[in-house]
């Protein structure tokens, strides 16, 4: 707690980045309560080159819009963000999903965990405290397969491996500006985080259902999806660990 | 008579060659890629001119029906420039991913800039203090 006084009195920047692809019916929500809700931080949306009006939407209601001009999947845009974090010196970068599922009053949360834990990337878990919506069945269990993998590989315990509400520090952001994976990305992420020896810390959120749209993941995607992530994992643990350098110029 | 069916392979090998070369004088073929189709045709050439190198490199490693190293040698050779494709595919992938990352943040900039020129209100970079958080 001892640096907690310290950060009392510096001024620091946070980003919101919100990845969304034809989100339109659900945007103008998720801004608005992150405007309520997390007033001391930049809003930005990354349009992943949807085809309905998310982009203007977004921009109509006042906040920063990237488009993209092809559709990157979600961890193309996510990167987007993490460039523009770095580029313009950010010190917390947050991302939230554009369909409703995170709430933004947990950030505070995340912000404080982050402090607390001096981790460079704190994770908001729906499996610690079991409260709210808890996903499918099926999804269940392949994130359990998912979690126990992972904690195997980083020998830390992950319960929500493949949560998107993540907040990251500084080093983090410079690392995930210059790498990060392109489909499915969260599990991934978290062994790139392992193999440059950041650190990462996961505390109880809350998430809901999804307000519009669909799902990136669909059922016969998923069989797709989890022999990609386990082979990709898997063979990101057969690499050598590497400190990252922190490049971040300030 | 029973040279005809090597004169005719060899016409063809000849004529993919110069396809090739044709192809990248044009500049429709890069060459990284062209050396791999050159050496292709080059052993198909050599194969179609001296057919018995074939009946020696098969009794070499044991293979009874020579013709059949043809078809394995082909195979792998068909695989190969299959993964080279494929590899060169997921490296435009990487490129066109961050070519869009970087159009789309230039875009923003120049949007905030614009704005910025014509007086508009924009989007001011808000610094939080720790305290604001902590409610």
């Amino acid at each position: 707690m001892s640096n907690q006084a310290e950060i009392h009195n510096q001024s620091l920047k946070v980003l919101v980045i919100v990845p969304a692809y034809n989100e339109a019916e659900g945007i103008a929500q998720v801004i608005d309560q992150l405007r309520r809700e997390t007033p001391y931080a930049d809003v930005l949306v990354i349009n992943d080159g949807s085809s309905d009006a998310t982009g203007t939407i977004a921009r109509a209601a006042g906040v920063n819009v990237i488009d993209l001009t092809c559709n990157l999947g979600i961890g193309g845009a996510v990167q987007t963000g993490y460039r523009y974090a770095a580029e313009h010196h950010y010190d917390y970068a947050v991302q939230i999903d554009g369909d409703g599922q995170h709430s933004p009053s947990d950030l505070g949360r995340l912000l404080f965990a982050m402090f607390d834990t001096n981790a460079d990337m704190v994770i908001g878990s729906r499996f610690i405290t079991k409260e709210g919506f808890q996903s499918t069945f099926a999804r269940k269990m392949g994130i359990g397969v998912l979690s126990t993998l992972l904690s195997r590989l980083t020998g830390r315990i992950v319960t929500d491996p493949t949560s998107g509400y993540r907040l990251c520090g500084r080093r983090a952001i410079s690392l995930f500006a210059r790498e990060y994976p392109t489909d499915y990305p969260e599990v991934e992420a978290l062994m790139l985080l392992y193999n440059r020896e950041l650190s990462f810390a996961e505390i109880p959120v809350v998430m809901h259902e999804r307000q519009g749209g669909v799902s990136s993941i669909s059922a016969l995607k998923s069989v797709y999806y989890m022999s990609k992530v386990i082979l990709s994992v898997l063979l990101m643990k057969t690499m050598k660990r590497k400190a990252w350098e922190n490049r971040y110029e300030s | 008579m029973n040279l005809n069916i090597y004169l005719i392979s060899f016409c063809i090998s000849l004529a993919f060659a110069s396809t090739i070369l044709v192809l990248i004088r044009k500049r429709k073929l890069r060459e990284q890629y062209a050396l791999l189709w050159l050496l292709m045709s080059s052993v198909m050439m050599a194969l179609s001119l001296f057919p018995s190198l074939l009946d020696v490199v098969a009794q070499w490693i044991h293979i009874y029906y020579p013709p059949s190293l043809l078809y394995f040698l082909s195979v792998v050779a068909v695989l190969f420039i299959l993964l080279h494709l494929t590899m060169a595919v997921s490296a435009l992938t990487h490129r066109v991913i961050i070519l869009t990352q970087t159009l789309g943040l230039q875009e923003q900039r120049i949007k905030e800039l614009e704005a910025q020129a014509s007086g508009m209100p924009t989007q001011t970079p808000s610094h939080v203090q720790m305290t604001e958080v902590i409610r």
